[in-house]
Order: C-alpha cells, then sequence, then structure tokens
C-alpha cells in the first residue's frame, strides 16, 4: 500500500455484507437530521466529474484546507448555510472506485467508515454521502453510485453536466433514476448553477438507500445494477464515429510534433506570465515593505528592537509575501488549464519524456513552475497521482534554475565573460540545462534506490474540452494561496528572523581605518564637502565589510572555510555562501558588501571592484576563471534555499525528505565543484 | 431490469462478421472493437475497469503509439450505448494486455492466413 491512512482492508469493504461496510448498522430511512449539526457531507465522485466545482459553488470561500493525517493527500473542508441545515463538506479525492487499491480510494474507504478524517475533524463516518456524477458518462458514476450505497450511509446522488448532457441528447429522468438507486438523485449543473440549491437541500435531509446495491468479490453485480438503472432512467444516442471538436483539438495535442510544439506554446506563455508578469506585482510588494520597514524605523527608537521589528520581521514578512504573485499566477492559471482539458493532453506529451526516468507526465508543471521559484513549484506536486513519483518530484524539482539563482547567474557570467554576451548568454542556458539534467537525473537515481517501486503505468482519462470557469479559478487561487502564507509562511517567516539575527549579530565596533577616514572627512568638510562626502561613503562601506565578516553568520563563514577551500572558495565566499543559506539571491549583496562594502551590486562600479577584490594576501585574485565556474556550479546544484526545505518538508508529510534533498543536493554541488575547480587548475585555468 | 437483447454487444460473428481479437496496442486509428479480456495483474485490471475499459465495453482507438488513445463508446449492452463516454491514454504496458475483438467484416476466404 501506498499511503498509511488505509486502515480498512479493501477486501473486507468489497465483500462485507452491505450492513457492515459502513461500519455501523444502519436503518433504511434514517436522515441525516437524526444526526447533529452542521450536517458532515462526503463529497465523493470521479475525477473530472464537476466536484471541485460543486465544491466551490456551494462553500463559496467558506471553506479550509487540511491534510488527512500521515498522508500528503490534501482535504478541503467547506462551510454550507447555518442554523440546523448548516452543512459541513469534507471534499474527498477524486477516485475512479472506492474498491481500488490506491491511497485515495484507501482514504475514501477509510473516512466514510469513520476511521479517518481531515485533520482538526472528529474521526466519524460522515452523516451524508453526497456522489457526484458527470450526465455525460452517467454509467461510471452509477457504478461509484452503487459503491458508495453500500455502505448503507444517508446519500444524494448528483447528476452534474446535465446541461452538457442534453446539448448531447442524453436524457435523465430524476424520478426514475431515484427509483432505480432508491436514493434522492438532483439533476444539476455546477457550471450554470442549476438545481445546487436542491442539491443543498436534498443534502440536510438525505435519507439511507431504501435498497441496497449487489456487491461482494464479483464487481460485474454492480456493473450490471448499474447499467440497470441506465436503462431505466436515462437514454443517450449511441456515439456517432463524426470528428467531433475533441478530435480535431486532439489530434493536434496529442500529436508528437504539433502536441509538442503546442505544449512549448502554452508552457512558454505560463512561465513567461510567471517571469514576467509576476514581476510587476513583486515590485510593488517590495516597495510596500520598504515603505512599511521605513515607518517603523520612524516609530520605533533606534536599537535592537528597531533592527528585530524593521529589518527581521517586515524583511522576513517581505521575503514571504514577495512570492505570492507567482503562486497566485501560477495556479490560476494552471487551474483554466485543467479546467479546459489541456493539462491532461500535456501530461500525455510530457509522459514520452519523464518516463525514462521515472517521473510521470503530471511532473512537468512542478518542474517548469520551479524555473520561476521552487515552492509553487512543489505545490503543484499535488497534481502527482502516484505518492512514489510526487516524492521523486518533490526532491528533484529544486535542481532547476529559479529566479533567485540568475543574480548569481548574472554575477559570474559577468566576471567570466566580460566582454562576449554571447559566451556568457550560452553560459546562462548552460547553467539552466545542468539544472533540469541534475533534476532529471536524480529522479532516475531517487526511483531505482529509495523510491524503487513499479510506477502506475499510464491510464489517464483525457477530459472533453470545455470553457473555463473563472469562479473556479479564482476559488483555487485563493486556497493556494492562503495554504501558502498560513502553512510555509509561518515557518518561512521564523527562518528568516532567525537568518536575518545571525547575518546582523553581534554588533561590531567601526575598524581603525573607518574612524580615520571619518575624522579624514570631518576636517576636510567644510574646505572639501565633496571630498568630505565621499570620505564617509567609503567608511561606511569598510564598517558594513567589517561588521560583516563578523557576524555569527560572517565568523560561521571562516570556519567552515577550511571545507570549501578544495573547491576554490576563500572566507570571503564562505561568508556569502553561509548568509545565502536562507535564499540564494542574498548572495550577490552579500559580495558586495563584504568585498566592497556597498549593499546595491548594481551601484556604477561595484561589479568591476568584486572582479579586482583580493584573497587575504591581498595579491591573488579572488575571482579567478576556475573559482567563478566552481561558484556557479555550485550555485546551479546546491539547496541554497530554507524556505523550500519548508515547503519540501509539509509537502512530502516529513521533515526527513527534506534534510535527504539537503544532503543530496549539497553534495552534488559540491562534488561538481571540486570535479570543475580541481580540473580546470589541473588544466592550468586560473 | 435485464436487458434480453440475444447480442448484447452487437459483435456476435452473425451480425457484424468473424471477429479477430488482437491486443489493443495493435489496432489502427479509428478500428472500433470489443474488449474481450484485460489479461493485467488485479489492481491495474480494476482501475481500467473503474475507468469504463471492461470486458464487452465498446472502443474505438483515436491515436496509436506510446501511450495511445481510446474512446469508450457505451457500456457492455446495447442499451448502455452513449452511457459511457471518454477517453482515457494508455501506457502499452498496459494497451499489450487488453485484448480486443475487433468490428470488421468478416475477412474473405484465404485472407490473412496464407503465408
Amino acid at each position: 500500500m501506498s499511503s498509511k491512512a488505509g486502515p480498512v482492508p479493501p477486501s473486507a469493504a468489497a465483500s462485507a455484507p452491505p450492513s457492515d461496510v459502513g461500519g455501523s448498522q444502519r436503518q433504511t430511512g434514517e436522515t441525516v437530521s437524526e444526526n447533529r449539526s452542521p450536517i458532515r457531507v462526503a463529497l465523493l465522485g470521479n475525477p473530472n466529474t464537476g466536484k471541485t466545482t460543486i465544491f466551490n459553488r456551494l462553500c463559496g470561500l467558506r471553506h479550509k484546507t487540511a491534510n488527512f493525517p500521515g498522508t500528503t493527500q490534501e482535504a478541503r473542508v467547506g462551510a454550507v448555510g447555518s442554523g440546523d441545515t448548516a452543512l459541513e463538506i469534507i471534499d474527498l479525492p477524486g477516485v475512479y472506485s472506492l474498491e481500488l487499491e490506491q491511497s485515495e480510494s484507501e482514504i475514501c474507504r477509510a473516512v466514510l467508515a469513520g476511521d479517518l478524517a481531515p485533520r482538526g475533524e472528529p474521526i466519524a463516518p460522515p452523516d451524508a454521502i453526497c456522489v457526484v456524477t458527470d450526465a455525460t458518462n452517467l454509467l461510471r458514476g452509477l457504478v461509484m453510485a452503487g459503491e458508495s450505497l453500500r455502505r448503507r450511509l444517508p446519500t444524494v446522488v448528483a447528476v452534474n453536466m446535465i446541461d452538457l448532457a442534453h446539448r448531447h441528447g442524453t436524457l435523465i429522468n430524476e424520478g426514475a433514476l431515484e427509483a432505480a438507486l432508491g436514493c434522492r438523485v438532483v439533476l444539476c449543473s455546477a457550471r450554470t448553477g442549476e438545481g445546487l440549491e436542491r442539491l443543498r437541500s436534498a443534502l440536510s435531509g438525505a435519507q439511507i438507500a431504501t435498497h441496497t446495491p449487489p456487491g461482494g468479490e464479483d464487481p460485474e453485480g454492480i456493473e450490471r445494477w448499474a447499467e440497470d438503472a441506465f436503462a431505466a432512467a436515462a437514454s443517450a444516442p449511441a456515439l456517432s464515429r463524426q470528428v467531433t471538436l475533441t478530435d480535431r483539438l486532439d489530434r493536434a495535442f496529442t500529436h508528437p510534433v504539433l502536441g509538442a510544439l503546442t505544449f512549448i506554446l502554452v508552457m512558454g506563455g505560463l512561465f513567461f506570465a510567471l517571469f514576467w508578469l509576476a514581476q510587476f506585482p513583486m515590485e510593488w510588494i517590495e516597495a510596500l515593505f520598504v515603505h512599511a520597514g521605513a515607518i517603523v524605523g520612524r516609530f520605533l527608537p533606534d536599537g535592537a528592537v528597531q533592527d528585530l521589528v524593521a529589518q527581521g520581521v517586515v524583511g522576513g514578512i517581505s521575503g514571504v509575501v514577495v512570492f505570492l504573485p507567482q503562486i497566485c499566477l501560477l495556479f490560476f492559471l494552471i487551474s483554466l488549464l485543467e479546467d479546459t482539458g489541456y493539462l491532461a493532453r500535456a501530461a500525455f506529451v510530457m509522459d514520452r519524456v519523464l518516463r525514462p526516468f521515472g517521473l510521470p507526465g503530471h511532473a512537468f508543471v512542478p518542474l517548469l513552475s520551479s524555473h520561476a521559484c521552487a515552492l509553487p513549484g512543489l505545490m503543484a506536486t499535488r497534481a502527482i497521482p502516484d505518492r512514489r513519483q510526487r516524492l521523486a518530484t518533490i526532491l528533484v524539482a529544486p535542481f532547476t534554475t529559479c529566479s533567485a539563482r540568475l543574480p548569481v547567474y548574472v554575477l559570474m557570467t559577468s566576471l567570466l565573460f566580460p566582454r562576449s554576451p554571447a559566451l556568457a548568454a550560452l553560459t546562462f542556458v548552460s547553467a539552466y540545462a545542468l539544472g533540469l539534467a541534475a533534476a532529471v537525473l536524480s529522479a532516475l537515481l531517487a526511483r531505482r534506490t529509495i523510491l524503487r517501486g513499479p510506477a502506475r503505468p499510464m491510464a489517464l482519462e483525457l477530459p472533453t474540452y470545455k470553457w473555463p470557469s473563472l469562479s473556479t479559478a479564482f476559488v483555487t487561487t485563493y486556497d493556494r494561496a492562503l495554504v501558502f502564507l498560513r502553512q510555509a509562511g509561518t515557518n518561512i517567516l521564523a527562518i528568516c528572523i532567525i537568518l536575518w539575527w545571525l547575518s546582523s549579530y553581534p554588533r561590531s565596533e567601526p575598524p581603525a581605518e573607518a574612524l580615520a577616514l571619518r575624522r579624514q572627512a570631518a576636517v576636510i568638510a567644510t574646505t572639501d564637502p565633496a571630498g568630505s562626502e565621499s570620505l564617509r561613503e567609503l567608511a561606511g562601506r569598510r564598517e558594513s565589510a567589517h561588521a560583516s565578516a563578523h557576524t555569527f553568520a560572517g565568523r560561521i563563514g571562516r570556519f567552515v572555510q577550511p571545507a570549501f577551500a578544495p573547491i576554490g572558495f576563500d572566507w570571503q565566499l564562505s561568508i556569502g555562501v553561509m548568509t545565502s543559506f536562507a535564499a540564494r539571491e542574498v548572495f550577490v549583496s552579500t559580495m558586495a558588501i563584504v568585498l566592497v562594502g556597498e549593499e546595491d551590486p548594481g551601484e556604477e562600479g561595484v561589479i568591476e571592484r568584486i572582479r579586482t577584490a583580493r584573497r587575504n594576501d591581498a595579491k591573488t585574485p579572488l575571482f579567478t576563471a576556475a573559482t567563478c565556474w566552481s561558484l556557479l556550479i555550485y550555485y546551479v546544484l546546491a539547496m541554497q534555499c530554507l524556505p523550500t526545505l519548508a515547503v519540501t518538508a509539509r509537502e512530502s508529510g516529513s521533515v526527513k525528505w527534506a534534510l535527504l534533498q539537503l544532503l543530496w543536493m549539497q553534495v552534488v554541488a559540491y562534488v561538481a565543484a571540486l570535479v570543475v575547480y580541481q580540473s580546470l587548475l589541473a588544466a592550468g585555468v586560473t | 431490469m435485464r436487458d434480453k437483447d440475444p447480442d448484447p454487444c452487437g459483435c456476435s460473428p452473425g451480425a457484424a462478421g468473424a471477429e479477430r481479437t488482437i491486443p489493443l496496442s495493435e489496432m489502427t486509428r479509428g478500428q472500433t472493437g470489443t474488449v474481450k479480456a484485460a489479461q493485467l495483474p488485479t489492481h491495474e485490471r480494476a482501475l481500467l475497469r473503474a475507468m469504463g475499459l471492461r470486458v464487452n465495453a465498446k472502443i474505438e482507438v483515436c491515436r496509436l503509439g506510446e501511450p495511445c488513445i481510446v474512446r469508450v463508446m457505451g457500456g457492455t449492452r446495447k442499451t448502455a450505448d452513449g452511457s459511457c463516454s471518454c477517453r482515457i491514454a494508455l501506457a502499452r504496458p498496459l494497451a499489450d494486455h487488453v485484448l480486443v475483438g475487433l468490428h470488421e467484416p468478416a475477412p474473405r476466404a484465404g485472407d490473412g492466413l496464407s503465408k
């Protein structure tokens, strides 16, 4: 079994007599009104039946997201109405059958049996089940309804997408279907809202079915029962072999060449939105927090408290919230793509590429999103159904080049190729390729060692193309944003404050050189104001560099320097590595402070001064070609991002995966940098 | 209510010509057939069955290759035609083991048998 959340043996559930399936004796006609309020309703259904749209329509923003304890499976719990008819809806994972040996089915079985509940919810069987079926694919939904009815819990069957079914010529008689199933049936359309009010009221008065579908060892029994129910209540035109719009679109979107081109175009658009469009709100957020920091600074007296609030807390919150635009955009666009039906085709196309590395086609979204930022990428791994494949994707996604690595790439390529933009660009592209190669090769290794096991061969439903729902996309985005801010934000904020403290304390006295410069500036203040100002600036830079070197992070940098010596890092670079452990981009500003005493590396001449920086002997250049290559390789491959580790721990359900990810990435980065640095030295490149 | 149709899947040799059973992965694009067997491990067979790809279901191949795409066109009986309509992308390890009886005219004498 792939999940820990399956205490109900499937065989027992499948073969037990009907009255035992739900774990308690239930009488026909018993209603949920005899139970407590709010009425807890489990929302059950096949994938692509519009279950999420119904949940969003019913609950709107009144919901929370939690995990099922001991699993990585997410559960949404929403509230509808108030008073005696108030409902609490638990959105279960989409499953094709309750009896499958898959973690999602195990979770559904356990929830219906009252052995499992989303974190924070009472562990008890739900008061009612709402089985969502697709009216255009009714037979399959009826089989699921039959499996659910065998649990002997009050049940309502929602036949969704009735508008689409009517358009296709499918006729469903609600009364006849109720008679055939023995429970309430509501024809509805989550897209238009038709029938949802009736569904809500039906759920408030749901009853146990008047009869129990056949079951036991032979699944044919329940299938025959479903076909009988369909024949009694519905009629659908036999499917013609006419070429439909879906056929035409599929010919292009799943074609080996056209499909790949479409994929590149669509994903290019997604990437563009993440990379380019998100930069504007990100800049606004940064500006807002700079302003907030300044306001805090004005109201609090100078000292440690002001530094903690203005730099630690406000800076830490800013460091978290700044990723929000990327996360919102990613999930908004993914929701739209998923709703159209294209995402399943993209997974189909990419399956051919990723399968040899032990990853499924679904892994392309996390890997692509991680090129902007690993945090939304890791959260996007929830779309991967297989647990091992999902874990493998989580472990390797941070290898891909995120935007935080770009400042380091820019610095290194401008140091390596100051007069050759073409070579700098080639190096940039190679860095991206190296990250991606490290990701897929690591995935292959993981799938052959610690995550060994049969992958699910692709059996992927390709849903019908349809217009996406903006409201579903907005609710999904809101949901993801909240999860990110609440779950990851708390950890990340704490980490940022700790890192800020390590990089800022203890405060040190200004160096003698800086004091001398300030004295000199004071002497010439009246005769040469411009010269005095530049001396003061120089003194400030010396003080910053001195202070940075004497903080805890600086001391740690000196302490660990011998370990970094084989890859060409001196104590100054080691400080950069240490301070950028929370976020890679900090490396560049740390270098600017330590080497130049200037916080903004974009300041004119700073890169030139970094280029001419020397090692301790004041003779050897710090940034030789070998050191630059070594640093570049190290930053392509190393896990220099604590927020990513926090999200990995959350998404994988265990800190041990985060620690393994950290260890693996640091080892790969170190070994690769070592090989490159020592090879270049041996080849005479300095 | 049980179906009384003597030829529930509409594919008996007398009605639609002699059936040839081949793996799904060997079907050609546009070819239709009836699933005869899924010789797969229990959990994979159960998954395909739950997705609608079960014995006696009518299918059409929409795209060849790895993975291939099949359209499930109904249930196992004539009364269930149109009751199930979905497209499933199947990896070759699965498609190789799903045996399908082809819906095609009976081959003329000697066709495909002489070597």
